[in-house]
């Protein structure tokens, strides 16, 4: 299993125990453990508490899965640059790959994913960069208004139908 | 009787018996707070004797998912300038089966106190503790009063 379907599992699980609370909640409050957080709270503030905590756990889940493609991508990137380094005989092409794969951590992501434009459709290309949009509006704080809706699952859906349409082993 | 059909009454009788029965929670939680309140006022007799604390009956009307809207009493306690309110906050509550708050009038500090069960009593919530809840009792409620006033 790859790592980034091991953490869309996790993911999985945890949505799971937060549906199995939220029963529990709504069935009888008072099973819950004398040492929970939120002893003592009415359970309908408990629910909003829970729900508020779902949706900022879903926002890490999304930045999870997008590190995880990140990595994913830039090694094959580099494999592939490797590949091309080998097989160039001209010093030239063969220093300005080398440069290229002195800094792969400086690479603007989004010029990555543009690359793969040759192998995956433009428009699951725009996608991907929205949900890194996203992903970037989640890690820097929500300080700004949020770019706009998306959920754990169509994420892992578009990450993993990228790297299908690229090719690469999920 | 085919086997169908009886194991669908089966089924359906089980459904039956494991449906929560709001209105009887909510009777009983109202009963619990009246069977409370009547136990604090035993706890403070001689103090209400002596016209020390005196005792304001009063109604709070509480709304709660699956309990729906419903008035429950509540006490004031009037002592040395001060008004101390005993006030139901909801029966369904994380923990516990019923909450109230003890909580100055003047000050705003409150005090939570738990409903645990039938069989555990009441108990208090201390600020920085999460496990081993002091019980309730007439000595510890008077402590709470104590330093509710102070």
């Amino acid at each position: 299993m790859s790592q980034l379907q091991e953490a869309y599992n996790w993911h999985l699980i945890a949505k799971e125990n937060h549906k199995t609370i939220l029963r529990i909640l709504d069935k009888d409050p008072s099973l819950f453990p004398g040492d929970a957080i939120y002893i003592g709270y009415p359970a309908a503030h408990a629910k909003e508490m829970l729900l508020t905590a779902f949706q900022e756990y879903q926002d890490l889940s999304i930045i999870s899965f997008v590190s995880i493609f990140e990595r994913i991508v830039l090694d094959n990137l580099l494999t592939v640059a490797s590949n091309c380094k080998a097989g160039e005989q001209d010093a030239f092409s063969r220093a300005t790959v080398e440069y290229a794969l002195r800094n792969p951590e400086r690479w603007h992501f989004n010029d990555i994913l543009d690359l793969y434009k040759t192998l995956v459709p433009a428009a699951l290309v725009g996608e991907i960069k929205q949900i890194y949009q996203y992903r970037n509006w989640v890690a820097h704080g929500k300080n700004s208004p949020k770019p706009y809706s998306i959920d754990p699952k169509s994420v892992y859906q578009r990450l993993a139908e990228f790297l299908n349409e690229a090719d690469i082993a999920l | 009787m085919s086997e169908l059909s009886e194991y669908l009454k089966e089924k359906e009788q089980e459904q039956v018996n494991q449906e929560v029965h709001w209105n009887k929670v909510r009777d009983e939680w109202i009963q619990t707070v009246g069977n409370f309140l009547v136990l604090i006022k035993s706890w403070l007799a001689d103090e209400i004797q002596d016209g020390l604390i005196q005792i304001e009956e009063c109604t709070e009307v509480i709304d709660e998912e699956h309990l729906g809207s419903y008035s429950v009493s509540s006490l004031k306690l009037h002592a040395i300038g001060k008004v101390l309110s005993l006030r139901p906050v909801g029966r369904l509550i994380i923990g516990a089966q019923g909450r109230v708050d003890l909580e100055s009038q003047s000050s705003g500090e409150r005090i939570i106190l738990l409903y645990l069960s039938a069989e555990e009593g009441w108990v208090y919530l201390p600020n920085n503790e999460r496990v081993n809840y002091p019980k309730l009792s007439q000595s510890v409620f008077k402590e709470l009063i104590k330093g509710l006033l102070s």
